[in-house]
């Protein structure tokens, strides 16, 4: 059955034109099998799958092995022709092949009217590139078909090195290999066909590529050059690096971090009277036990409940001093959850001192929007910032402990707890610039290490950080909570690291 | 016009805040302002933006069965409940209730995980490999030593020998941190600044 | 005239003006260079020549990639970071309209959630292409953030992770947390206390001023500039310093 080179149709061996699209069936590339389906190119006698007789196919051309030869042969001849077909199929990225083959055909002495080659273009590709490298007197032009088949059947088994012998210039000869291995045998023509054409590929359309075709050879090319790294930097295979830590071991370390933990429940704060106060710590109460209670402090709650754990402590402990000393608290962050935060720890405090009232000991001022540009509109004026407190919506003025500020620098103090370092820098840089305030930090252990050249360089007066920080204040004032309770958990986590370390080294080295 | 609207928007703009920054003038001050609140209600637009996102995105879940529906379902209806709560009734005591027992506790618990993360993450730093590793290793240990209570009353070099940790080593290598983030953050704003880099017009 | 000029200069930071025109020179003049001559020589950064490996992994593939913007707010002195996260979805984002691999994305703050999303839609919608990326906010939260990007990748199951922008303590939080899946991850971020910590956790990390690196290793040439601003910037500090040292040993300075 004849393939339609245009829509595929199969038709019968005598069609002349297709049944289906009517194109002209004289030049067609490929028969169908009418045993086995598959597809052979139109030369063929034999299905190269099944051996099955293809129909149509000149019985007397199995019997003629020379003349089938000869057209093998003579494939380089042919090759003009071929690519003159073709020329028009060629994807755009194979155009500087498509040039060389034309000029390579330039070459090649006259041709003789053959029918077409009708091997797949993509095997022709790859023959044509064959001209280029050899001499450029075809081999068919020095000697007789018969002899050259000869010389090609001796030395197509030779090994490579061989295959490949220099001229006296120099110059590389490919050797003489036949077109066909099995060229010359005779008597073996259906094994030969059976064997020498293997299934292939359906071939490249001869038709011109669509835009589709075009864009992923344009992809293709692009993908490959993407590859290339900046320098030469060493190109490994992408994949995850085998996990140091076993799921059992990851639950077993956390094991010991949960039970580390928990360990206060359990020893119920033993080790807090080991607790000493650094001196950053001593100078923050000092400083708190000398303030005027006519001049209030500004604290501000930039940390979220992420970090309560941690700094709820510290801040618990900072506003119950300030409050047993009567200095009054003007509240805000600049944080919209910490505005929460504010309002749980003054009305913890609230609810242990009697006396403590809002209004008159604190007032919480609300959330500041706008970031550093908020901070500097604080800076002008509490006014320009506030206009009303969060909690009774009052004006700054009707409420006594904010009625005598107009600007930050009323209060002489100004205390920051966060969980994030760029919020403390906004404060030294928009607020405290020009030295209108003296600044403290009371930070997340985390953020501590980052906001020490600050503290070096005298733009932060106190620099505390993390729970352990609170346990230090709460014993330099003299007033122990919840964070003297929880020092032991610090005890058994640096046990739990030490642990860890030990234990990394040693699975390590058995490893090794 | 597409394009030179928008990047002769953000150079004006770039350049008034600058301006504002370095030099004090009333009307400099207020054309600031301006700018600043125009920040704040973009960033509010973007978070409606966001929450139809967050409400788009778990809605498809629900109704085409992806994911985790059960959750999705939860988290509709929680941002449901509590975005009709503040609207309606800001100041209620029912906000401060949602905030103090599942806000708060919520992200408590989130942050807390972090203890379990360092300490797998510090599992693979622990293994002394070379020189290297080695100090890393035993300076993390003396860190950790140095800051248990007991640490002072037997040595009080330990406690010296943490603040030089603190103060020389760590802040050197967080100031040369801090300095290299700064020319970024210089050469990225003038990027940004002089219309080379256009994230807001890209084409 | 002139008492109004000393008025305003009298309150002008005029160390931090200086620096900021020295800076701008140097950049107009680096910039215009790195047009001219087309390429710097730059050196390998890891995360980046792994990015360019992996959408070509991607592409072949056809698995998704996951980029994860970073929680940092733009308009805050964050942006700048947060622009770095954006620009690794651009670039993530043009390559999956041109090579079809499905990108997903992850943002943390409002601000940078928009402006992703624009740049996202923006690919998407180039003419003649399909795919793009998709992504997804989480609540201004970070933690909400890291929670909601964890359970997105447990979802999609990409090839990789690439975390990249502006992160906290969240960084760390969805890296490790992710670590023990079957997919690579890369990325960083430039605030120390999280970079070193995420340095541990990724197969593969960007720490500190590297992360500004982005465009011009990625697809920006019009970035090379302003890197080699920040190299002969640093150049400057470097000899600052060390002038600054030696005159204030001598007693001349502070």
């Amino acid at each position: 059955m004849i393939v339609c080179p245009a829509c595929k149709h199969r038709n019968p061996e005598d069609a002349e034109v297709c049944e289906a699209c009517g194109e002209n069936l004289e030049d067609f590339l490929y028969r169908a099998c009418p045993a086995c389906g598959a597809l052979n190119p139109a030369e063929n006698v034999f299905c190269h799958r099944c051996l099955e007789r293809l129909k149509g196919a000149a019985p007397e051309a199995a019997e003629q092995p020379p003349a089938a030869e000869e057209r093998m042969t003579e494939g380089e001849e042919t090759l003009a022709e071929t690519t003159e077909k073709e020329e028009e199929s060629i994807p755009s990225f194979l155009s500087e092949e498509a040039e060389e083959a034309e000029v390579a055909a330039e070459e090649e002495p006259p041709l003789e009217e053959e029918p077409a080659e009708t091997l797949p273009p993509f095997i022709e590709t790859e023959r044509r590139e064959e001209p280029l490298t050899r001499e450029e007197e075809p081999l068919a032009e020095k000697r007789p078909p018969s002899e050259e088949q000869t010389t090609e059947t001796e030395q197509a088994p030779a090994p490579p090195d061989e295959q490949a012998p220099e001229t006296e210039e120099g110059e590389e000869v490919l050797p003489q290999i036949a077109t066909h291995p099995l060229e010359g045998i005779e008597d073996g023509l259906p094994l030969e066909v059976g064997v020498s054409l293997p299934h292939r590929a359906d071939p490249l359309s001869s038709e011109e590529p669509t835009e589709e075709e075009r864009a992923d050879a344009e992809l293709l090319r692009r993908i490959a050059e993407e590859g290339a790294p900046l320098q030469e930097a060493p190109s490994k295979a992408e994949g995850k690096e085998p996990q140091p830590l076993s799921r059992l071991g990851r639950v077993l370390l956390h094991l010991m971090v949960l039970l580390a933990a928990l360990a206060p429940f359990f020893t119920g704060g033993q080790t807090a009277h080991w607790v000493l106060p650094r001196r950053d710590i001593g100078g923050l109460v000092d400083m708190t036990s000398t303030l005027s209670v006519h001049t209030p402090v500004l604290v501000s709650f930039d940390y979220s409940p992420s970090y309560a754990g941690e700094l709820d402590p510290l801040a618990l402990a900072l506003v119950r001093q300030l409050a047993s000393r009567s200095v009054p608290i003007v509240a805000m962050s600049t944080k919209p959850e910490g505005i929460g935060v504010a309002e749980k720890i003054c009305a913890t405090v609230a609810g242990e001192m009697e006396d403590y009232r809002y209004g008159e000991d604190y007032a919480i001022l609300g959330y500041l929007s706008g970031q550093e540009a908020g901070l500097r509109t604080l800076k002008k004026g509490v006014g320009y910032a506030f206009k009303k407190d969060h909690v009774q919506h009052r004006a700054l003025s009707e409420l006594p402990v904010t009625s005598g500020i107009d600007s930050v620098a009323d209060m002489e103090h100004v205390i920051v707890l966060s969980d994030e370092n760029n919020i403390v820098r906004r404060w030294i840089e928009q607020v405290r610039r020009g030295d209108i305030v003296l600044l403290h930090a009371l930070v997340s252990t985390r953020i501590e290490p980052l906001l020490v050249p600050y503290e070096q360089a005298g733009q932060l007066e106190t620099l505390i950080g993390g729970a352990y920080g609170a346990a230090e204040y709460e014993k330099a004032s003299g007033m122990e909570g919840m964070a003297a309770r929880t020092v032991d958990a610090d005890i058994f986590l640096f046990l739990v690291m030490l642990l860890i370390a030990v234990i990394t080294n040693v699975v390590y080295v058995s490893k090794e | 016009m597409k394009k030179i609207l928008p990047i002769t928007a953000a150079i004006f703009c770039g350049g008034l805040a600058l301006l504002d920054f370095f030099f004090a003038s009333p009307q400099i001050d207020a054309a600031g302002a301006i700018l600043v609140e125009g920040v704040v209600i973009l960033a509010a637009f973007a978070l409606l933006l966001g929450l139809l996102n967050i409400l788009l995105v778990h809605l498809r879940r629900m109704t085409l069965g992806e994911g985790d529906r059960g959750a999705s379902f939860v988290l509709v209806l929680a941002l449901l409940v509590t975005a009709a709560l503040g609207i309606s009734m800001p100041d209620s005591a029912s906000i401060d209730w949602l905030f103090e027992y599942i806000y708060s506790p919520l992200q408590s618990t989130m942050t807390a995980l972090l203890a379990f993360f360092v300490v797998s993450a510090a599992y693979r730093a622990f293994k002394i490999r070379d020189v290297g590793a080695a100090i890393l290793l035993i300076s993390s240990l003396f860190v950790l030593f140095a800051q248990l209570p007991f640490s002072a009353s037997l040595s009080l070099y330990v406690s010296s020998l943490r603040d030089w940790v603190f103060k020389v080593p760590v802040t050197a290598s967080m100031r040369g941190f801090l300095l290299g983030i700064a020319l970024g953050t210089i050469t990225t704003s003038l990027r940004v600044l002089l219309a080379v880099d256009k994230p807001y017009a890209r084409s | 005239m002139p008492s109004l000029i000393y008025a305003i200069f009298s309150t002008v930071d005029v160390v931090a003006l200086l620096t900021l025109f020295v800076s701008a020179l140097m950049f107009t003049v680096f910039t215009i260079r790195a047009r001219r001559d087309g390429r710097f020589p730059l050196r390998p950064i890891g995360v980046y020549e792994r990015m360019r490996r992996l959408v070509s992994h991607a592409a072949e593939s056809g698995q998704s990639l996951h980029v994860s913007v970073g929680s940092g707010r733009i308009g805050t002195e964050a942006t700048p970071q947060a622009l770095m996260g954006i620009t690794a979805a651009d670039y993530l984002a043009r390559r999956s309209t041109e090579y079809a691999y499905p990108l997903m994305s992850t943002a943390g703050s409002p601000t940078v959630f928009a402006t992703a999303h624009g740049v996202l839609q923006q690919a998407e919608t180039s003419p003649g292409e399909t795919g793009g990326g998709k992504i997804r906010f989480y609540g201004p939260d970070p933690f909400a953030y890291a929670a909601g990007t964890y359970d997105t990748l447990q979802e999609k199951a990409p090839l990789a992770h690439i975390v990249l922008g502006q992160f906290n303590a969240e960084g760390l939080w969805i890296s490790e947390a992710a670590s023990g899946q079957d997919f690579l991850q890369i990325g960083g971020t430039s605030d120390p206390s999280s970079a070193m910590l995420m340095w541990l956790s990724l197969d593969e990390a960007v720490v500190g001023e590297e992360l500004y690196a982005a465009g011009a290793y990625l697809h920006r040439p019009s970035h090379l500039g302003s890197l080699a601003t920040q190299d002969y910037l640093r150049v400057v500090l470097i000899l600052s310093i060390i002038v600054g040292v030696v005159m204030a040993s001598l007693g001349y300075w502070g």
